[in-house]
């Protein structure tokens, strides 16, 4: 009855009813749809980030308890290739005492037992020192850090030089910790795979921003390489500088540099208020 | 037989309810919901069965209209999170209704009121597209129609939409002309009912029970022999 009321050309009261109702009631509902679907799109979109996230999260726990698991069969390998060995033979010097009665012998087995001792406490020294430089804890980043590039220097394999330009204050001590392995690690690949001659780094502070950049003439790494290594399963070492960037909330960044000469490694942190204050 | 079916549409939602959330401790905006579908159910009987309700036809239309508003703002109060959109809807709310009582306190009550009719479909519209609005901007952890407030807002803007332009051109029509349109309102009446029901399913069938959360309930720990 309504219908044949709207087709009546005479009706307009009821046209406009009609055509009015439909409309608003169109619109109603494309509304609902529309919203419906957007919000659905939006936590599909959520939904697959935080997979992402998992796995890359996955991937890095991953990573850090090989390196773990590598880093203990290294530490085990030094103490049972060589520091085992050595102790072996001081214990053999000592046990001719018991059988040689000659004092000169007996001397001269000591002696040597002394020799292979001192040897032993350099070696477990090293390795104690690898694991964690006691330069680092009572002098802070910067004394750490200029230890360890005048070793590199005194090799002979190339030129390392660093310069801190604002670290009158330093870090808390964990975060130097973490930011001289995450130094190590970037220096060990420039040694390991780059090839270069030199290697320079810089400290720098710009308001509550602290910068440390690498520059070296070899081989290196860009961002997009970075980015690609991190996905795959090799690339244990670069896993971990992301995994112990994430704990200060850090960024890295390779790039070339404008010259096109030098490669740039450059970590950016933010420096926390309380970070000044050694644990 | 469409008007019976509308009139007796409301008891729907109101056996769901009291069937299905009566027992699991429901928001207030559903108790807020259930009180208007009690309201407009006895308006309905009242207004058929008695002589002072068929009289008093369209003065009962423009005080429940005023009712009406209050009841959906004050559920969009509660069901809208954003504090400086709850301050907003309280000062025009206050304004909205200040308007409809001076009209209709100034109207001759012998005629449809179209203006209090309109004035109010449009402001819940506009509360409703505000709510939706909210829903968008808000970041998504289910989806919005898991959510009972999202079907009672839905069946709300079925109704208002619907029945804004019977509203709107309700003054201008003969009361022959009404009886006739009226198969519009009785339409989205049911509907709008039937989408209530739906509310309450929703929140009944997304809330998870106690017995299915064995945690949240601390006298579920077994007590030592």
């Amino acid at each position: 009855m309504v219908l044949l009321q709207v087709l009546s050309p005479d009706n307009n009261i009821s046209m406009v009813l009609f055509f009015g109702t439909i409309g608003m009631l169109a619109l109603t509902i494309g509304l609902i749809v529309f919203i419906s679907f957007h919000q659905r799109k939006v936590i599909r979109y959520q939904q697959q980030l935080q997979r992402m996230e998992q796995d890359q999260q996955k991937t890095l726990l991953n990573a850090s308890i090989r390196l773990q698991e590598e880093e203990r069969q290294r530490i085990a390998a030094d103490l049972h290739d060589d520091a085992g060995p050595l102790l072996a033979t001081a214990r053999l010097y000592l046990n001719e005492n018991f059988v040689n009665l000659d004092k000169t012998t007996q001397l001269q087995s000591i002696y040597n037992a002394k020799q292979i001792i001192d040897d032993t406490i350099q070696l477990i020294r090293n390795i104690s020192h690898s694991l964690m430089p006691p330069t680092l804890k009572n002098f802070g980043l910067e004394s750490a850090v200029n230890d360890l590039f005048q070793k590199i220097s005194g090799s002979g394999s190339m030129n390392a030089s660093c310069r801190f330009h604002d670290y009158r204050e330093r870090l808390k001590v964990e975060n130097e910790l973490i930011i001289f392995r995450i130094i190590q690690e970037l220096v060990n690949n420039i040694l390991k795979h780059s090839n270069a001659s030199f290697i320079h780094l810089t400290q720098n502070t710009s308001g509550n921003k602290f910068f440390i950049r690498i520059h070296h003439d070899g081989r290196g790494l860009t961002q997009t390489d970075f980015e690609k290594l991190n996905k795959s399963n090799v690339g244990l070492g670069l896993k971990n500088i992301q995994s112990r960037l994430k704990v200060l909330q850090g960024k890295i960044f390779f790039e070339k540099d404008m010259s096109q000469t030098y490669y740039k490694v450059t970590i950016e942190l933010v420096k926390e208020e309380d970070n000044n204050k050694p644990a | 037989m469409l008007p019976t079916i509308s009139i007796i549409s409301p008891l729907l939602p109101i056996t769901l309810f009291l069937v299905f959330c009566f027992n699991k401790k429901p928001k207030r905006e559903l108790w807020v919901i259930f009180f208007y579908i009690l309201l407009s159910f006895a308006l309905d009987i009242i207004q058929l069965s008695t002589r002072w309700g068929q009289e008093n036809h369209f003065e009962i239309f423009g005080v429940f209209a005023i009712i009406e508003y209050s009841i959906y703002a004050y559920f969009f109060y509660l069901a809208i999170g954003s504090k400086l959109i709850k301050k907003w809807i309280v000062i025009i709310s206050v304004l909205i209704l200040i308007l409809l009582i001076i009209t209709f306190l100034r109207s001759e009550k012998k005629n449809f009121n179209s203006i209090i009719a309109s004035v109010e479909s449009i402001a819940i519209i506009s509360l409703s597209i505000i709510f939706l609005f909210e829903q968008i901007n808000k970041p998504p952890n289910h989806f919005i129609y898991s959510s009972a407030n999202f079907w009672i807002v839905l069946s709300i803007m079925v109704y208002m939409s619907s029945t804004l332009f019977l509203y709107i051109i309700a003054k201008d029509l003969s009361d022959d002309e009404i009886k006739k349109y009226w198969i519009i309102n009785n339409i989205s009446n049911t509907v709008t009912n039937i989408i209530f029901g739906i509310a309450f399913l929703v929140f009944r069938f997304s809330t998870p029970n106690p017995s299915e959360q064995p945690y949240s309930d601390y006298t579920n720990i077994p007590q030592k022999p």
